[in-house]
């Protein structure tokens, strides 16, 4: 085992890779002889499987062998030169000095050339991974728009959406994270549209990621957020090329990682947890009606079980007469209290949700009856539940769902949970304090310096024109002046 | 997680801990909502009989029923009637879905007032809760012994107070009018009468035969004098005619004959009527302007005739004029301004008001009433003209 | 996180929508009760007739914040009045401030004890009041600020509707007759209305935390339009209803008022919707005077950060506010008899006052 500073003064040569990849036998030496010359001896260093073999045999074997210009060359020396003068035609050349170097670009894919005895080498790109092809989403919804999603291949990603903007003004910013991982990032945004200051931010923080290995999405999101311990998402995930290019158009900026078929987009204010890609796609009065109708299911999940208890088990004078009777005769002949009924539901039904996230979907039809049928309609007939319960827990639940982030899904659910629990102690006033309390932690938070609860509290207008409902395409004239666009207009005036 | 968070998080589990100071539960399966409430006075006692619903657990078909309870009780107040409930009662009781009070004919002519507090101060109740007045009879008896159709007596006098005949001889009065108007210096109160019929039975009380009991009915207003005391039940007719000054009629049913086997019935669709008194409160005009329609006519003159249909109309309007008139004569004879007009006076004339004030009992017996009637036919349904026209 | 509260800044929305959302739960509370003891059937127009003296006031505040961008409340004072009289006058408010408080969270938790919660202990509502406040008072003034501005929204949507279902109710004599003779009666009762109304002033405690741009007046317009549109409407909307004789009697009408509503044949209980947005604007209002008053003291005592005092802060507040009244008989009196007239000299005259002097020592 080889130590890190040990490393850092070892000379370019052979055996020192050799020595450093003692336990990588996927790493492969070719040894080739210029012209066939024995005294021309280079060594081809590649990791088999990270790089296309046609490419190190045409790009790299054949050039040295055939071209002309190494025809003359005498010495070593000379042959280096004439490679790095172009001798091998390779768009991607990267002169190494060090072995670090060495370490670094042979992990990426690049097949190096050593000239072990000049102790020096030259890396060439010859990247060829096994990547998934584009493929259509499996995630969003894809009604009337592009079904192209992105794949783990960050370079793939960026061109997807450098397909769909084509302009000069997409800016890309490459870093890589984590120090074992090497993991590359792109940072991608509009440089004549994004506030300077997202730019700047996330690029600090992601410097700041002090990782080892940076391998999911979790480790760069936890790096940039300021508030760590809010369960609503800071950021918006996508797989849909068009979405992150919409977005970028709205002076945000957006992080595409190796590795990840995703990306993220910050700052994401409380608002844009409820657009859907779905609502550009139709008619500006009927994805007004869905917005609307998202609204709602949030205050329904969150609200509904807590007034349900709050009505059974305080305030009976609050409902009209005919409901009264019918949840009280449904109610009357079950052995628990409202409150133990709601709470024990509420517990079945994130149970459900835990085991459909579980098992294979194969298995998903035989949990649906399970939960669906023994778990509902048995224990109504077995009088355990009262059927009111039911329909008010299988309602909340399910209306959480019409929130089209899933990060936003659970931490309605588990607020759910607490705003009940408040409520079953407390009647309504503890409805209010739990409510209260969701809107002080969701006050205080900030997406990179963005108010979370943007539009809504936005000083000027509410952004009314693409925020609670959509305005037709054709009169959203302004970037959300919450980001602090270059341009605040989207069209030329 | 500093020290502060975990003070403030140990005082609330504190707090907690007790649990004596918590909201108190009132589980929906636990109570009885009083949907009706009759009240009856008797020798300084209270008499209380409520009609309550609470839920009867489901069978094995998972179909639970309604529990329809009476209970009577009797205290110095009401509050003590209603407390002296509570050492017989099945589930705990609430006020909020209260629809009705019944008063007793004794109640109401001795005055209510003083029991109507509890329903006006206590937090359940709504101010929107309707008062009724059970005619020449107890309110218990009129609870207890009234068999109606409808499973729950609430929603027979609901669906009563929606129908046109009764529309137009009664009207809902809310607790917070009878308040208004009892607090008022002029106006005196009128509320809706209930009474007892025995023109229906419903099918299921064939199998007892012999039973007593008998259907709700609408019987106009009781009108109570400035002190809050009922003086009289005023008939049908003058209770129409009460409805017409105070412009309370949507619509009505006035029959005309207008000859031997010649009667026409109009169905009054919508009225307007305006009032307009003098400085002096010495006449006071009556405007009323009406639709109507005719949904029957029994003789043979063409309808298209325009001379004809004047007739009709002047009778029409002579009918209502004489009802409104005689209406007039008989509350000024009782001297109780139940229909406002001391208000209507105050309304034009406010700066006057505080001179008429004192001596409005002695003007409104002699207000000198005037009233117009203008009618205008609207339809006559299916057909115009009747099938052997002459 | 603590040293980022320090920068935090409000917008000027933000800080206006404070005092909308603050008069929301006092207006309707008491105001129809309080207009109605002079003006009986016209009391609806007591609001307008207030702007006599509101419009001017507003003007006042409209200079008082330009002239003073950026400045405390103490630091205003003591350019108008000198540096003893304004921290003199800066306790006498806090102090105030702190009564104010008191009979608030009383009054909020008394309404509930009193309607839907009968038989429970009004120190548990206290207690959690205060713990919510905790939170939010650490999170700064920028966090109460935007709470605040969705507690309004929320506030304005349930108003309306409220309004739309009362609408089959309203009663056109209740409200009349409009005549010259009751004007005087009006004018008298105008006090009423500017001891709500009046709450403008107490923006001025924290306006150095307000990012002022130049428009701002507009804003102090438009609040004032829709502060005086509002009351209006809650005055005659309760008016109308139920008459001023009932709600002389009444001791929550607009309460009362949303109790009454009835949709669709037999559906009741708009109450427990108006109850608890009710009970998110007693939030706001109670945190609201909690930051007054610690900022004040800021000022006065030239501390550097209220945080450390804030836990403090309100462990006074519960145990003061247990023992600042035994029921809502000495709370009603209390706020007639003392926290009107202070309120109007607090509000109304130590304003004017400022104006005055810092004209004729040109300072404003």
């Amino acid at each position: 085992m080889i130590e890190d500073h040990v490393m850092k003064d070892m000379e370019v040569t052979i055996e020192n890779t050799k020595k450093i990849f003692s336990t990588q036998d996927d790493v492969k030496y070719k040894v080739t002889l210029i012209r066939g010359e024995p005294e021309l001896k280079v060594v081809i260093v590649y990791i088999d499987g990270m790089v296309k073999i046609t490419s190190v045999n045409e790009d790299i074997i054949r050039p040295l062998n055939e071209n002309p210009v190494f025809g003359s060359v005498a010495t070593l020396q000379e042959a280096y030169r004439a490679a790095l003068n172009g001798g091998i035609y390779h768009g991607n050349m990267v002169v190494i000095s060090k072995m670090e170097e060495l370490i670094s670009t042979l992990l990426s894919g690049f097949s190096i050339v050593v000239f072990d005895e000049l102790k020096t080498a030259l890396a060439f790109e010859t990247k060829g991974f096994e990547f998934r092809s584009v493929a259509a989403g499996q995630e969003e919804n894809t009604f009337k728009s592009a079904k192209e999603a992105f794949v783990e291949n960050v370079r793939v990603n960026v061109s997807l959406v450098r397909q769909k903007l084509k302009t000069r003004h997409l800016a890309v910013h490459e870093m890589d994270v984590g120090e074992k991982s090497n993991t590359t990032c792109s940072i991608l945004y509009m440089n004549n549209i994004c506030n300077e200051e997202f730019v700047n931010t996330v690029i600090t923080r992601i410097k700041n990621i002090k990782q080892e290995d940076v391998l999911s999405m979790q480790d760069i999101y936890e790096g940039l957020v300021e508030h760590k311990y809010t369960m609503f998402p800071q950021s918006k995930s996508t797989e849909s090329a068009s979405v992150l290019c919409s977005s970028l158009m709205e002076g945000k900026i957006a992080i595409l990682m190796n590795g990840i078929p995703y990306g993220l987009i910050f700052p994401t204010v409380f608002g844009d947890l409820f657009n859907s890609a779905f609502d550009y796609n139709i008619n500006f009065a009927l994805a007004s009606f869905f917005r609307i109708m998202r609204y709602a299911s949030f205050l329904m999940t969150l609200l509904l079980p807590g007034i349900y208890v709050a009505i059974a088990e305080y305030h009976p004078e609050m409902i009209p007469f005919a409901l009264l009777n019918t949840i009280g005769a449904s109610k009357a002949g079950t052995p628990f209290g409202t409150v133990m009924e709601v709470l024990l539901m509420s517990f079945t039904f994130y149970v459900l949700i835990q085991v459909s996230m579980q098992v294979p979907s194969s298995m998903g039809s035989a949990v649906s009856i399970v939960g669906g049928i023994v778990l509902g309609q048995a224990a109504v007939q077995a009088q355990l539940v009262s059927p009111g319960v039911i329909v008010v827990i299988a309602a909340a639940s399910i209306a959480a769902l019409a929130i089209p982030n899933k990060d936003a899904n659970f931490a309605t659910w588990i607020w759910q949970g607490f705003i009940t629990i408040l409520t079953a102690v407390l009647g309504l006033y503890g409805l209010t304090f739990g409510v209260i309390l969701l809107l002080y932690s969701l006050a205080r938070l900030e997406s990179l310096g963005v108010p979370y609860l943007s539009p809504y509290i936005h000083p000027k207008k509410m952004q009314l024109e693409d925020s609670l409902v959509r305005f037709p395409l054709t009169d959203i004239q302004n970037r959300p002046t919450y980001l602090k666009p270059k341009i605040k207009e989207r069209k030329k005036a | 997680m500093n020290k502060k968070h975990i003070a403030f998080i140990l005082a609330f589990m504190i707090l907690f801990s007790g649990c004596s100071g918590l909201p108190n539960k009132t589980p929906l399966e636990e109570i009885q909502a009083i949907l009706i409430v009759g009240l009856d006075t008797k020798d300084d006692q209270v008499d209380l009989t409520v009609l309550s619903v609470g839920s009867k657990p489901g069978a094995e078909s998972n179909k639970g029923g309604e529990s329809i309870k009476v209970y009577e009780s009797s205290g110095r107040t009401v509050y003590e009637a209603k407390q002296k409930m509570s050492l017989y009662h099945d589930k705990h009781m609430i006020w909020a879905h209260l629809e009705y009070i019944i008063i007793g004919d004794e109640a109401a002519r001795s005055g209510i007032a003083e029991h109507l507090d509890f329903f006006i101060r206590n937090h359940e109740n709504r101010l929107s809760d309707e008062l009724v007045v059970a005619k020449d009879m107890t309110a218990r008896e009129f609870i207890k012994n009234v068999n109606t159709s409808e499973p729950k007596m609430n929603e027979k006098i609901r669906h009563l107070f929606s129908e046109v005949e009764v529309e137009s001889v009664t009207k809902i009065v809310h607790l917070r009018e009878w308040a208004l108007k009892y607090q008022s210096d002029t106006m005196s109160i009128i509320l809706p009468v209930m009474g007892t019929t025995n023109k229906m039975r419903s099918e299921d009380s064939k199998k007892e035969e012999s039973s007593p009991k008998k259907d709700i009915r609408s019987a106009g207003y009781a009108i109570f004098n400035r002190e809050g005391k009922m003086i009289d039940y005023a008939s049908l007719r003058f209770s129409r005619g009460i409805n017409w000054v105070m412009d309370k009629i949507e619509s009505a049913v006035v029959v005309l004959e207008l000859g031997e086997h010649e009667i026409l019935s109009t169905e009054i669709t919508s009225a307007k009527t305006k009032l307009e008194i003098n400085e002096d409160a010495t006449e006071l005009d009556v405007n009323i302007n009406l639709l109507f329609n005719i949904p029957e006519y029994t003789g043979k003159e063409d309808l298209y005739d325009a001379v004809y249909i004047a007739d009709v109309k002047q009778e029409l309007e002579q009918i209502i004029e004489n009802e409104v008139k005689d209406t007039m004569t008989y509350l000024q004879t009782l001297n109780t301004d139940v229909t406002n007009i001391g208000d209507v006076y105050y309304h034009k004339y406010p700066g006057n008001w505080k001179f008429m004030q004192d001596q409005w009992a002695n003007k409104f017996k002699d207000i000198k009433v005037n009233v117009v009637v203008r009618s205008t036919l609207r339809n006559t349904y299916n057909i115009v003209n009747p099938m052997r026209k002459r | 996180m603590s040293n980022q509260i320090g920068k935090q800044r409000l917008t000027v929305s933000e800080w206006l929508l404070m005092y909308a959302v603050i008069t929301y739960a006092p207006t309707t509370r008491a105001l129809t009760q309080m207009t109605i003891t002079n003006a009986k059937e016209m009391a609806w127009m007591v609001p307008v007739a207030s702007c006599i003296v509101y419009v001017p006031l507003m003007a006042i505040i409209v200079s008082i914040v330009k002239k003073f961008q950026g400045k405390s409340f103490i630091d205003i004072m003591s350019a108008c009045f000198g540096k003893t009289v304004s921290k003199i006058l800066g306790v006498i408010i806090m102090v105030y401030l702190l009564v104010l408080l008191a009979m608030y969270i009383r009054y909020s938790t008394d309404q509930l004890t009193s309607t839907v919660y009968i038989g429970t202990d009004y120190r548990i509502f206290v207690f959690l009041e205060l713990f919510a406040i905790f939170f939010m008072l650490r999170g700064g003034i920028a966090t109460i600020g935007r709470m605040n501005k969705i507690v309004f929204f929320l506030l304005i949507i349930q108003f309306l509707l409220l309004l739309v279902f009362l609408v089959k109710e309203l009663d056109i004599n209740n409200v009349t007759p409009v005549h010259i003779g009751g004007i005087p009666n009006v004018l008298r009762s105008t006090l009423d209305v500017l001891s709500i109304s009046g709450y403008v002033t107490f923006l001025l405690i924290f306006n150095d935390k307000v990012v002022i741009y130049d428009k701002f007046k507009k804003g102090f317009v438009r609040i004032g339009i829709f502060m005086i549109t509002a009351l209006t409407l809650i005055v005659f909307w309760t008016l109308s209803i139920f008459g001023w004789r009932i709600v002389e009697h009444l001791n929550y009408p607009f309460f009362q008022v949303v109790k009454g509503i009835i949709i669709f044949k037999g559906m009741t209980g708009m109450e427990a919707l108006f109850l608890s947005l009710w009970l998110l604007s007693e939030f706001m209002i109670i945190c609201f005077f909690s930051y007054c008053i610690l900022h004040l003291a800021k000022g006065v005592f030239n501390i550097k950060s209220e945080l450390p005092f804030i836990s403090v802060f309100l462990v006074f507040m519960f145990l003061f506010t247990q023992y600042f009244c035994s029921n809502t008989l000495e709370l009603q009196t209390f706020s007639r008899s003392i926290a009107f007239p202070t309120n109007i000299i607090i509000t109304i005259v130590l304003p004017f006052m400022l104006f005055v002097v810092g004209k004729i020592r040109k300072k404003i």
